[in-house]
């Protein structure tokens, strides 16, 4: 009877000991559940044999143009700037020691946000006059210039249409590559660039979200980039000002905003009230010549 | 006790990309929170495509045949490697990727098996759908003959090794395993920024907002047959992109145009010398001034950089989920005579004129066609002739010694 209950207490222990020593093989992850997987291949299955191609939501068609203009403005004390390790070429890229401050935030005198990226996230016709006004037409085979100087990205958020042809200058007497990390929808590109010399990227698409641009020479060196189908698009200038001139008027368009440090822009006051802009999403109608101001300010404790 | 020890064998299972959550957490703090409802859905809906490490499954790609699928991924080879190690009655080998690849590349293709840490540099992670040794430009997938080459050579200079001893058969199922992996895990990768910046999170409803939208679902199968369908129709466009670039490779491969077989050995490699040093060329930038590879130390590649590697407490929080430390990426030491994705000239063209992907080594800029007088860049020859030079390198003294005296010629050697 002893040797019995012995036996059943060392059992107890086996599996005790083997129960632990599996708990900590297990991954730090959420196992499948198997029966709901499987009703969700059969839902994934089903329409894939349609083909794909998600077809546009029909659009009705713009009546004119209007303009998208406004300013973003920090409420509240804006973060430090950090001063840069610049550990390479420094005649160059810091001269006397020079310091060269992070550009993740940066704020004006007045709390002006600069370098917000305001993008518009509706897929509009291509090459369709109601939808894309001859300011943008003319100019849509043009260059999109990215230069560099003293180790600096001289556009620290760059935009360019994705059909366009982005020439990479470089005007520092020493060689820098240009990494371009780009996200889904667009060429990864890697190349490098003489000093005074160039080199050209063509994205091949668009992409959803901005992406980083670096230099692995200079490692310091960031920048973020954006490519669109459409040309409505502005990046924030050092009062925290925008303006997209000649916008559809008279559809609902959806747009995007994004700060480097914030991400996606969520929870701001706009024109005086909080505005919740879900995943940095806001929608606009505008009026035939319409001039729509937005007066944006956000807490300082979106940037921390 | 068999039954106990039975019962602690754990089923294979991929794991989530726990650290990919993470740090889009971190990056988009105030939208993104990944609930367990969510980390479900992303589970349930891998597991759907791609089924599990004993039982895969290939999923369909609309707009991409069967037959075209099925050559990135083709079912019969990948249930060939996959599963635990066995033999079946005719003494045919299955579950191939486990028994030569999960110790070191993890049964997830996360580059972190039981032996990776131990491993410098680390076994490559397949999920970011990158790969550095191959014959296509900048940004695409490799070829077939690509990731062939790498498993039946090895990488020289790493702890990956040559399988060469294998039949052809199994490489071949190994390689579309390895593909099914990095494809299941881009996928992944998509489906978790998708999350990240498409989906309403969960919120707790506050003063602000006593009644918050409810959490946006991945897929949820008590939603309406429409809004069933549309998640649908994005979780299978995921599918049907990751797998078309693959199937694009196959025709991308660079064109190695052949060099003058005639040429001088000597001035070629003198020419290399001078390119090499050059400014346009300006592989001494990050190579060294005496080409051993230290001449830029403190980059990082592209799977280290998704760490945030400067940020040491960020850092800590991707390790407690299985990030393995990161390290700095180094230049090639270029006199050890060691080339990582082979040592033929046509990989150097390859690597020279592509760069290498997920790290810091930029493509060579070419002369482009047509160029106006002046313009900076190489010609093919300029290309062949830093290959010539780089090749001769391990074989070139790295000093130019002089003795301080004549010696006498009567010397002879103490004894």
């Amino acid at each position: 009877m002893l040797s019995h209950r012995i036996a059943i207490g060392l059992f107890v222990v086996v599996v005790i000991g083997a129960t632990v020593g599996c708990e900590r093989t297990k991954a730090p992850n959420l196992a499948a559940n198997m029966n709901t997987a499987s009703s969700v291949r059969e839902l994934l299955q089903a329409g894939a044999a349609e083909g794909g191609g998600a077809s546009a939501a029909s659009l009705s068609e713009p009546t004119g143009w209007a303009t998208l203009t406004g300013r973003f403005q920090m409420l509240g004390t804006p973060p430090r700037r950090e001063p840069l390790t610049i550990d390479k070429d420094t005649a160059v890229c810091a001269p006397g020691g020079k310091q060269v401050l992070e550009k993740t935030v940066i704020v004006g005198a007045d709390g002006g946000i600069q370098n917000v990226l305001i993008y518009l996230d509706t897929d509009t016709p291509a090459d369709d006059p109601k939808w894309e006004h001859d300011s943008y037409l003319a100019k849509k085979s043009d260059e999109v210039i990215f230069d560099q100087k003293d180790c600096v990205f001289l556009s620290h958020v760059a935009t360019m249409r994705s059909n366009q042809t982005l020439r990479i200058l470089n005007s520092d007497p020493i060689l820098h590559n240009t990494n371009i990390q780009a996200g889904r929808g667009a060429i990864a590109f890697n190349g490098s660039v003489p000093s005074n010399g160039q080199t050209t990227y063509q994205p091949g698409g668009q992409t959803d979200r901005p992406f980083p641009i670096s230099c692995s020479v200079h490692p310091w060196m960031s920048a973020y980039m954006i490519t669109r189908d459409s040309p409505y698009f502005a990046v924030t200038d050092e009062n925290g000002g925008f303006e997209i001139a000649n916008v559809p008027a008279g559809v609902e368009l959806e747009f995007r905003v994004w700060q480097e440090k914030a991400g996606f822009l969520q929870k701001v006051n706009l024109n005086g009230a909080a505005t919740p802009w879900k995943q940095g999403r806001f929608s606009v109608s505008l009026a035939n010549d319409e001039r729509r101001e937005m007066n944006v300010t956000i807490d300082a404790s979106v940037f921390n | 006790m068999g039954v106990v020890l039975a019962g602690c064998t754990p089923e294979a299972h991929f794991n989530a990309n726990a650290v990919l959550m993470h740090k889009n957490e971190n990056a988009a703090k105030e939208t993104t929170e990944f609930s367990p409802q969510r980390r479900a859905d992303i589970a349930n809906t891998l597991v759907a495509l791609f089924g599990t490490p004993d039982e895969p499954h290939i999923p369909a790609a609309p707009g991409i045949g069967e037959d075209d699928v099925h050559q990135v991924m083709d079912p019969r080879k990948i249930s060939f490697a996959a599963g635990s190690v066995s033999s079946d009655e005719q003494g045919r080998a299955r579950g191939l990727y486990r028994e030569h690849c999960a110790h070191c590349h993890g049964v997830t293709g996360d580059g972190a098996g039981p032996t990776a840490s131990f491993l410098n540099p680390y076994p490559r992670d397949y999920r970011m759908g990158i790969f550095k040794f191959k014959s296509t430009p900048k940004g695409q997938k490799p070829t077939h003959e690509d990731l062939k080459r790498i498993l039946v050579n090895g990488i020289p200079g790493t702890a990956m090794p040559s399988f060469l001893v294998l039949p052809e058969n199994e490489i071949d199922a190994l390689v579309h395993y390895v593909r099914y992996l990095s494809v299941r895990g881009e996928v992944e990768r998509l489906l978790i920024d998708y999350a990240t910046y498409e989906l309403t999170p969960q919120t707790e409803p506050s003063e602000d907002d006593p009644n918050p939208p409810p959490e946006d679902r991945l897929v949820n199968l008590e939603a309406s047959e429409e809004d069933q369908e549309s998640q649908a129709e994005v979780i299978r466009s995921f599918v049907s992109e990751v797998t078309q670039k693959w199937l694009d490779a196959e025709s991308l491969a660079t064109e190695i145009p052949a060099p003058d077989p005639d040429r001088d050995l000597a001035k070629s490699e003198a020419h290399g010398r001078e390119l090499f040093y050059g400014p346009v060329a300006n592989c001494i930038k990050c190579h060294g001034d005496s080409a051993l590879g230290d001449g830029q130390t403190t980059d990082y590649d592209d799977w280290t950089k998704e760490l945030d590697p400067a940020n040491p407490e960020l850092v800590a929080q991707y390790q407690k989920l299985g990030a393995l430390k990161p390290r700095n990426i180094h230049p090639r030491n270029l006199r050890n005579g060691v080339y990582r994705g082979g040592r033929r000239p046509v990989d150097l063209y390859w690597r020279l004129k592509n760069g290498i992907d997920g790290t810091p080594m930029p493509a060579v800029l070419m002369l482009p066609e047509n160029a106006p007088p002046g313009s900076k860049g190489l010609t093919e020859e300029d290309l062949w002739a830093l290959i010539d030079y780089v090749r001769s390198l391990p074989y070139e003294s790295i000093s130019n010694p002089r003795l301080a005296q004549p010696k006498p010629n009567n010397q002879r050697e103490r004894s």
